[in-house]
């Protein structure tokens, strides 16, 4: 029987912020990406087995919440995530963080060392290769998106994120959902997410481990080796049979590395 | 009642499998069609299009800004107006216009638009459209979050640059300049007329109401449709208290004229057919780069002219459809001033543009679709509106200069 998890709502630089909880133990905060931020997923269950694990919803994502008026650039965006760790009363906390979550993981990492216990950072953005850039999921419509973001669109993770919409209403809310989503995240990664993260990243002194999913059509696995020899002593590790959501179709091995790296 | 001469500048030599093979005409269409010795004389014959709408008597002549385009290639619409202010000494040079918030600064436009102002007399109408998605987010990589934003700032800074009378600083967002103070000045006071080309959205007429600015509706989907639009646009101006005189509005229609209905099928379908199958066939992907249109927007249920059920449908269209749904209006001149009456009565639009080449159309077509408008249609549309004042069209000297050496002639 899988315990609840606890919310709260906070606010920080003059918005409300959601911040999901659980588990007991050293902290563990989890910045989520563009997808699959709604609710509790069951990865999360699992990283409190061992942690006291806190997931906010990044501003902008939810209806109703404020977006990120004032939040115009990384700079502004991380120093609102030290607002946050500090309004949660957490100092140095593991942070896992997937695609732009990861890039405000590494941005916190390298504006303040000490900001952070260990990383872990999960199709990170913030990097950009020219002859790997991956898929423009900009460009990538809404009824195409489960082909980008899943190494199988058909697989039972796909579905359980993206279920297949039932009525029109359904469609349109899916439909308002990514743009929200993207607009969201796009207002930092736009056009390409190459935004300075590279010059500070040998600043970053924490324990870090790069994850890539071997079929991430957004974030190649060719940028686990690239954020890692930017980063001094970081490991990079590609898991097979997942796309970009590792965290949704891999959930007991992604959890499990997590741990491992954790506390290890 | 004024009408305008419009010219998107399509590439004529798309493969005849084009639609099949490419995803899209827009952002990402292949380099490799393009084959610039046909440009050439692309771009020579579109300039005597030009020039000649304004030989035969059309009040102005448009151009317009687009990138990463192959049914518009014309990404600097003033490189085309400053030939056409030399070239051509009674029409209105009307640029629909420059997207603002691509460029940086935007003091730029303030000072090229002056300088067509001037070496023109007086005739320039100043076009500020945000741009579309492809050309604003995708093609030029302006984020879509901060776009117009960033577009009502550069608004701002023009506007100051024209009718400050003194040297500003200008501490904005995204521009900011210590000495504004741009050489030349419009020869137009306070300043050219403005005119906003848009998709249809509130937020636009209201803002286009409170400047008293012209608003176009530029759709390629004919008057039948663009009246649903106008409509909401006309009681938007009644709710806010605007007066309701339909030089206010501008609205973009595609007609085909020839000596019977017959005719005009038999002369333009094929190049109607390119224009709606090949020239909007644009990738779904990029007709709505996310953040572009605002929650509020889309949840109004934004009908979107582009995108995979737009060219679905479109595909499946024929001549016959695109005439009867008022995509074009064609026909004999009879037929033609039939239809652009009802729609010019329908719309309520002071400023009609026609678009007279269309799609592959080559010249001598062209040239004959120009001149029997002018002279059978024109006059009897002319008229319409009389009672009513036009405060957005230009005021040139009298009898300004034009080239000098070279004969303005045929």
């Amino acid at each position: 029987m899988v315990s609840q998890h606890n919310e709260q709502i906070l606010r920080i630089g003059g918005g409300d912020v959601q911040v999901a909880s659980k588990g007991s133990g050293e902290a563990l905060v989890y910045l989520h990406g563009a997808f699959g931020y709604r609710g509790w997923h069951p990865f999360l269950d699992a990283l409190a087995e061992d942690f006291t694990v806190y997931a906010p919803v990044q501003p902008g994502f939810v209806d109703g919440a404020p977006g990120p008026a004032d939040i115009d650039d990384m700079l502004d965006l991380t120093l609102y995530y030290f607002d946050l760790l500090e309004a949660l009363g957490l100092e140095a906390p593991n942070v896992v963080g997937h695609f732009l979550g990861g890039m405000i993981a590494a941005e916190m990492a390298a504006l303040r060392p000490t900001s952070v216990g260990k990383l872990v950072l999960a199709a990170p953005a913030g990097l950009w290769l020219d002859d790997d850039p991956g898929v423009d999921y900009f460009a990538t419509p809404a009824n195409e998106l489960r082909n980008v973001l899943f190494s199988d669109a058909n697989s039972e993770a796909a579905k359980y994120l993206m279920p297949e919409a039932q009525d029109d209403l359904e469609r349109g809310t899916q439909i308002i959902e990514r743009v929200r989503s993207l607009a969201t995240v796009g207002k930092f990664l736009w056009p390409i997410p190459d935004k300075g993260l590279k010059k500070r990243m040998s600043r970053i002194k924490a324990d870090t481990l790069v994850v890539v999913g071997e079929q991430d059509k957004i974030v190649p696995p060719s940028y686990g080796g690239e954020f890692a020899s930017r980063i001094s002593g970081a490991t990079a590790q590609t898991m097979t049979g997942t796309g970009h959501m590792m965290m949704i179709e891999r959930t007991e091995e992604f959890a499990g590395v997590v741990k491992r790296f954790l506390r290890g | 009642m004024k009408i305008s001469w419009f010219h998107l500048m399509p590439y004529r030599f798309l493969p005849k499998d084009f639609e099949d093979k490419y995803r899209s005409v827009w952002v990402d269409v292949p380099s490799h069609l393009f084959e610039a010795d046909k440009a050439h004389q692309l771009y020579n014959e579109y300039l005597d299009e030009l020039e000649f709408a304004d030989e035969v008597g059309f009040d102005g002549i448009c151009v317009n800004e687009h990138h990463n385009n192959a049914y518009g290639i014309m990404p600097s619409p003033n490189i085309t107006a400053a030939t056409l202010t030399r070239r051509t000494s009674n029409a209105a040079i009307i640029v629909l216009g420059n997207s603002l918030a691509l460029y940086n600064p935007p003091l730029r436009v303030a000072e090229e638009f002056a300088m067509l102002d001037c070496i023109s007399g007086g005739r320039l109408v100043a076009g500020f459209p945000v741009g579309t998605s492809m050309d604003t987010n995708f093609a030029y990589g302006v984020n879509p979050a901060i776009l117009r934003e960033k577009y009502y700032e550069a608004h701002d800074l023009v506007m100051k640059a024209w009718t400050e009378p003194e040297m500003f600083s200008f501490n904005g967002k995204y521009n900011q300049v210590r000495y504004a103070n741009i050489w030349p000045r419009p020869l137009q006071k306070p300043h050219p007329p403005v005119w906003i080309p848009g998709g249809g959205s509130v937020e636009t007429w209201e803002w286009t109401s409170r400047m008293n600015y012209v608003y176009c509706y530029l759709s390629y989907s004919g008057y039948k449709r663009g009246i649903q639009v106008m409509d909401g646009f006309w009681k938007e101006m009644e709710r806010l208290g605007t007066d309701d005189n339909p030089y206010r509005a501008g609205f973009l229609q595609l007609v085909c004229v020839a000596e019977t209905d017959e005719k005009a099928k038999e002369l333009y379908a094929e190049h109607v057919e390119y224009f709606y199958k090949k020239c909007l066939h644009v990738y779904e992907g990029f007709a709505d780069a996310p953040g572009y249109r605002t929650i509020r927007t889309l949840k109004a249920g934004a009908v979107a002219q582009l995108g995979a059920a737009a060219n679905q449908t479109r595909q499946a269209m024929t001549w016959d459809d695109f005439v009867e749904q008022g995509y074009v209006i064609a026909g004999s001149p009879k037929t033609v001033i039939e239809n652009l009456r009802g729609a010019v009565e329908g719309l309520r639009v002071g400023h009609l543009m026609v678009l007279l080449q269309i799609g592959s159309m080559p010249k001598d077509l062209t040239m004959k679709n120009t001149e029997m408008f002018a002279t059978e249609v024109f006059p009897e549309l002319q008229g319409m509106w009389d009672e009513y004042e036009d405060y957005w069209w230009p005021q040139p000297i009298e009898e300004p200069e034009v080239a000098g050496v070279a004969s303005a002639g045929p």
